[in-house]
């Protein structure tokens, strides 16, 4: 094996990371650089989390990686029409880091270890690849060899769901979810598509 | 004009029956791939490629029981769709705008006048617009005059 061959390979451990995501709460281990939007602004929560090297993912989505992978996830901030309460406001924390919490809307990085919580089920789900990815579940069941961009998204029963997402502005996406009874009438302020532009 | 291609446009539809599949919910995916793809799409058949593809997928599931009878209604969907794709190291990102409802709410919509006058005008919009180059392309051509 060359030695440059064996540096990549340092290299990749080096980078290694894991993903897990199980019962409303999110860990990474490993270097990862994330943002998220403004949990105060919007009606939906937004998360995109990048990394770079070999990767493993398991919990509602289990997969394995080399390269550089990245995810958007959007769920929404409550469902209109029901009387649930607002989803609660996702916490995200670098427990072994000793720089400042991270902030909304801008990029951080987490090296060792970054947890998210709580998180609920997103209705939309971007996933991009560049190099080599196995992954199986909900959000997307490959094996992709170069570049794979994928999105999915999801309507529940008996509601009705708004989407407006920008690939170069996701942190700007706006989910709207409603889900109120059968006899209820729908709002009509879903269909005022001026209010959907970032 | 921004040269995107204005891929997957469907609207107005109330869909009584749909696709066959195993998702229990309505669900739509788009991909684009570069390079060797193996993968299952929400259809459930199996895709393989290799170079540049691109797909859109919308998912309606059957239901496991007789809606019409236990008052449910799982069947009917009614929405818009919008897919904008281009190159997107050229700033032609990959936009979605999509409004779905399922159920009982596409029924409740289907009988709203703002509802129908939203979706009869989104049908409008898609019937008047120009083709695209790749339409323009694939168009048959006009039978050409005959001696």
């Amino acid at each position: 094996m060359t030695r440059g061959a064996m540096g990549l390979i340092g290299l990749g451990l080096l980078l290694a990371g894991c993903a897990m995501r199980l019962h409303g709460v999110e860990h990474y281990v490993g270097p990862v650089v994330f943002r998220y939007s403004d949990p105060d602004a919007g009606n939906s929560y937004v998360s995109q989390v990048a990394r770079i090297g070999v990767f493993v993912e398991g919990g509602t989505q289990w997969g394995v990686g080399l390269g550089y992978a990245e995810r958007v996830a959007v769920a929404p901030r409550r469902v209109e029409g029901t009387s649930a309460e607002q989803q609660a406001v996702p916490r995200w924390v670098r427990p072994f880091s000793f720089v400042r919490p991270p902030e909304p809307g801008r990029w951080n990085l987490s090296l060792l270890y970054l947890r998210v919580a709580p998180t609920s089920t997103p209705l939309f789900v971007r996933r991009e690849a560049f190099g080599l990815e196995a992954t199986a579940g909900p959000e997307a069941m490959a094996l992709s060899i170069g570049v794979a961009i994928r999105t999915w998204s999801e309507v529940p029963d008996n509601a009705m769901v708004r989407l407006h997402f920008d690939a170069s502005r996701p942190l700007q996406t706006r989910l709207r979810v409603w889900a109120g009874a059968a006899d209820a009438e729908p709002p009509l302020n879903f269909t005022e598509e001026e209010d959907w532009t970032p | 004009m921004k040269p995107t291609y204005q891929a997957g446009v469907a609207t107005g539809m109330l869909l009584v029956a749909a696709l066959a599949g195993c998702a229990k919910v309505v669900a739509f995916s788009t991909a684009t791939k570069f390079g060797l793809d193996i993968s299952q799409r929400a259809d459930q058949t199996i895709d393989v490629s290799m170079g540049y593809d691109r797909v859109e997928v919308a998912s309606i599931p059957t239901a496991d029981k007789n809606a019409s009878q236990n008052g449910d209604d799982t069947y009917a969907v009614l929405g818009t769709f919008n897919v904008e794709y281009g190159n997107p190291f050229l700033d032609q990102p990959l936009i979605i705008k999509q409004f779905f409802a399922t159920g009982w709410a596409a029924r409740t919509a289907a009988k709203t006048p703002g509802f129908i006058q939203h979706f009869g005008k989104k049908t409008g919009q898609i019937l008047e617009r120009p083709a695209t180059a790749e339409e323009q392309r694939t168009m048959p051509a006009p039978p050409g005059p005959t001696r």
